[in-house]
């Protein structure tokens, strides 16, 4: 009892940052933006508030991912490569179905007629069907 | 009042305003970008302190570390606040003239803070992600779904440009299978917590979260969203888990007031 006079400081030092990871503390205070005042001593009340994530990404959009923060790649406004991304792999899903149902049809042709062996024929009918219509 | 003038340049010094709390709140005597002060109007208290302009020039800004620092003491002196009370929080950077300006403000915005002030006493936020084994969900259906067995089955001794194509499908399929038990785990968890909650919060999205929300809570009823979360976890089987931060102060639910601009014609 007498040799615990030393109070450890444990529960004083205990800092208050509680929850906070830094990804989610930006988050949540980033999100309502900073506000940016000019010149606090010329134009007090004249602030300006940026939109922190454009602002900061012309910065270092990598600083940004080692922090965590990659909200921007999800922001169709701040990722137009990922809008770009989106449709050309919606053409490629597409042209792949296409060609999957091609595909398949000659294979239950193959299937169904095996005798008539027309099976390559019939594929090449329809390459040149998208074909005619493209140009 | 031309004290500082020896420089030419005028030091200039501003007053940061953290939030505002309640008149009875207590402070801690904490430093944030200085020494705290409160500068009361009513039953409105503003905790600031001062700062040198400089320090928040806009050029100080354009690094990602540097908000960063700023952003985490802000929100250091936020969450101690939050010990005694739920503070209003005000937005990262709010600087004004000086402690005439502070007063001027919260008698300006009164009816607006006391009214976002009382709205969010009692109440915390509480940050919600969800994180989904993508993996593990994409072995759950490839086992319990009939048409992706019978896709599988399919291509089993296909010739192999007919099973690419088969492949192709299957995966697609997969992912939008998963993409579906993912949509429900989401549905699944805002309805369970959110009726805990008086407000949610959708935040920015991210990478490795399927959610990530916040949700405002009575103080009262945070051990029952502790529980809740745990029990939803143990349901989850492993295929996704809830992670649950807080209590933060109400940063998503405290509105944007805006600072002045209306009362121009404050001439002495």
């Amino acid at each position: 009892m007498t040799s615990a006079d030393y109070s450890q400081p444990r529960e004083v030092e205990q800092r208050p940052s509680g929850p906070a990871s830094l990804p989610d503390v930006l988050d949540r205070i980033l999100d309502k933006g900073l506000v940016v005042a000019g010149d606090v001593t010329l134009q007090l009340l004249d602030v300006e508030i940026l939109t922190i994530k454009v602002r900061l990404l012309l910065c270092s959009a990598e600083k940004a991912e080692e922090m965590g923060i990659d909200w921007w790649k999800h922001d169709p406004f701040l990722s137009g490569q990922a809008e770009q991304d989106k449709k050309l792999q919606k053409r490629v899903d597409k042209l792949e179905s296409l060609l999957g149902s091609v595909a398949n049809e000659s294979q239950t042709a193959a299937g169904g007629h095996s005798s008539s062996g027309e099976g390559e024929s019939s594929s090449n009918e329809r390459e040149s069907g998208p074909g005619r219509s493209g140009g | 009042m031309s004290a500082s003038q020896a420089q030419g340049a005028p030091a200039a010094e501003g007053s940061y305003l953290y939030g505002i709390v309640p008149q009875a709140a207590a402070v801690p005597r904490r430093a944030g970008f200085g020494p705290l002060r409160t500068v009361c109007e009513g039953d409105l208290q503003a905790v600031v302190s001062t700062v040198s302009a400089t320090d928040w020039a806009p050029e100080k800004l354009s690094e990602w570390d540097a908000v960063a620092e700023r952003a985490q003491r802000h929100q250091e002196v936020l969450q101690g606040l939050l010990e005694h009370c739920t503070p209003l929080p005000m937005r990262l950077g709010t600087i004004l003239h000086g402690d005439d300006q502070v007063h001027e403000f919260l008698c300006r915005a009164h009816a607006k803070l006391a009214g976002a002030l009382s709205a969010v006493q009692g109440r915390q936020e509480w940050g919600i992600k969800l994180t989904v084994d993508r993996a593990g969900l994409a072995s759950q259906v490839q086992r319990q779904d009939p048409e992706l067995q019978a896709l599988e089955q399919r291509m089993a001794g296909t010739p192999e440009g007919t099973r690419y194509m088969l492949e192709k499908k299957r995966d697609r399929l997969r992912t939008q299978r998963i993409d579906g038990e993912q949509a429900r785990f989401v549905e699944l968890v805002r309805g369970e917590l959110g009726h805990l909650a008086e407000q949610r919060a959708v935040l920015s999205a991210r990478d490795e979260c399927a959610l990530n929300d916040s949700l405002l809570v009575e103080t009262a009823r945070a051990d029952a969203l502790g529980e809740r979360v745990t029990a939803l976890n143990d349901s989850l089987r492993g295929l996704a888990a809830i992670e649950l931060t807080g209590p933060w102060p109400p940063y998503s639910f405290a509105p944007v007031i805006q600072l002045g601009q209306e009362t121009q014609q404050v001439d002495g």
